[in-house]
């Protein structure tokens, strides 16, 4: 009788606690005055041109000798890598002490329009590899291309020489554009949709569309999201990460008109990376030149980048060492959250470690 | 659709997973779907063609008052870009050119002439 007494008081007491925390947690989240910092691990920029930048992490602890370059997506901002302390995936790199690069784009404005895949993928790319190179005085670097970073990458490797790279990871990453669902549908051989439909006065996609876009594949999540945050208002912790998250996936850029149009006409309507038929500046970009090792990371639940659409990346690729990682996430869970922490890194570290080691026995 | 929370589920919460599990099934291939994109994409490009119209219409006004519009902006911005490209193309060239020169550096006896080329004659050229 006086347990069930006790028990009864503790669930009012705690109850009562979370009215009060939910009641300051709803206030400040209306009010907006608990806006996350993002982006806050400590770095410096080490290359730039035009409004791409690489960013090297500071880490005063190096313990492993090939640095990793993340090469991010060109439709939103970078800080996914690195959401807040804690929970921001290059932090947890340089804490295991690797060296950690990022290939961050800028966000483009009308500058910006005329920027194609071949300004990124044979010019900022190869030239943001040499100067992680240069930095780290590592001969070689692992490359992670993420999502369309991934795309880069690949077309990068395959375009340029890019000895240094001594190993490629491709995390979510479209190969097969034919694939894509929604993106497929509107943009792919049926051409429902006129690309300059899409380009804004400014000569770029303008950022709510892409928005918009990624909105309308998942109609039901943002209700889902909002409802899991009334229920759980009163615990900091998952404010925390809900605010950043909801701040992340509301802060797209433009993305640049002419690699809109290429990224269409070429990917979307051609095909053009599983037929094998890339041209960049006018040459074949032959993806079995691709020949370093290469590990494909893919998502089971990624409604963006579907299975189907990144495997393909194994068979096209001129590499005898493909490995596949198959990871029970959706696309941004690949990379943010506990699940990132608990299997995305490990997964990728143990590959590295695994390459590493081979690299240093080839040289030897 | 909302993933089985890790604590314990009120039944407000539970009738509402139910029925967004319900519509989300109904919904996500919806939108998948050739009819959706076609439907997008039409919305898409009639919101475009009115928008032109409009900002043709107001550019009519401004040029008859003689203030430039986004669209003259925008022309004067890509002649920028082209420029700021040919002036990227050549720094890189020169930056190509500059390291390879590092890497093979001429020889101290070596001249920059070609093979095939006769000295020139400072003093016959001095005296045309």
């Amino acid at each position: 009788m006086i347990t069930s007494a006790r028990s009864v008081l503790e669930t009012v007491k705690r109850d009562v606690a979370r009215t009060g925390l939910q009641a300051r947690n709803g206030i400040m989240h209306v009010a907006g005055i608990n806006r996350m910092n993002v982006g806050q691990t400590p770095k410096d920029v080490v290359w730039e041109r035009r409004k791409s930048q690489l960013w090297r992490y500071r880490n005063e602890e190096i313990t492993h000798p090939v640095p990793i370059v993340i090469v991010y997506s060109l439709i939103s901002r970078s800080y996914m890598f690195d959401l807040y302390p804690g929970h921001s995936f290059v932090e947890h790199l340089c804490d295991l002490g690797y060296d950690v690069y990022l290939l961050d784009w800028g966000v483009p404005d009308q500058a910006d329009a005329a920027n194609d895949l071949e300004l990124y993928a044979e010019d900022h790319l190869p030239a943001a590899v040499r100067a992680a190179q240069e930095a780290s005085g590592s001969d070689s670097v692992f490359l992670i291309g993420y999502c369309f970073g991934g795309t880069l990458s690949l077309l990068s490797m395959a375009a340029r020489d890019l000895s240094a790279v001594a190993g490629l990871i491709l995390m979510a990453t479209p190969v097969d554009y034919h694939k894509l669902g929604l993106f497929t549908e509107v943009l792919g051989p049926e051409a429902r949709m006129n690309p300059s439909d899409l380009i804004d006065g400014t000569g770029n996609v303008p950022a709510t569309a892409s928005r918009d876009f990624f909105n309308v594949l998942k109609p039901t999540t943002k209700v889902a999201a909002s409802v899991t945050f009334l229920e759980r208002m009163w615990d900091d912790e998952y404010v925390k990460g809900y605010q950043a998250m909801g701040q992340w996936t509301r802060d797209h850029i433009p993305f640049p008109g002419a690699t809109f149009r290429q990224t269409v006409r070429m990917l979307f309507r051609s095909n053009s990376i599983v037929n094998n038929t890339v041209f960049l500046g006018g040459r074949h970009v032959d993806m079995g030149r691709v020949t370093v090792p290469v590990l494909i990371i893919v998502a089971e639940k990624d409604h963006i980048v579907p299975i189907d659409s990144a495997l393909p990346a194994a068979d096209l690729v001129g590499s005898e060492d493909v490995e596949i990682a198959t990871l029970p996430f959706g696309h941004v869970g690949l990379i943010m959250g506990r699940a990132a922490v608990k299997q995305t890194i490990p997964t990728i570290l143990d590959w590295v470690r695994r390459h590493t080691a081979t690299s240093a026995n080839q040289e030897i | 659709m909302a993933q089985t929370p890790k604590y314990p589920t009120s039944p407000l919460r539970k009738v509402f997973n139910v029925a967004e599990q319900a519509v989300a099934t109904r919904v996500e291939p919806l939108v998948q779907s050739g009819g959706f994109a076609t439907a997008m994409s039409r919305y898409v490009a009639i919101n475009r063609r009115v928008g032109r119209t409009l900002s043709r219409v107001a550019g009519g006004v401004l040029h008859l008052v003689s203030i430039p519009t986004t669209t003259d902006v925008t022309r004067l911005h890509e002649h920028l870009n082209a420029v700021d490209r040919q002036l990227g193309l050549l720094t890189r060239e020169l930056e190509t050119k500059s390291a390879s020169r590092q890497e093979n550096p001429p020889g101290p006896g070596k001249s920059r002439r070609g093979p095939d080329e006769e000295p020139i004659d400072i003093a016959s050229s001095e005296e045309d």
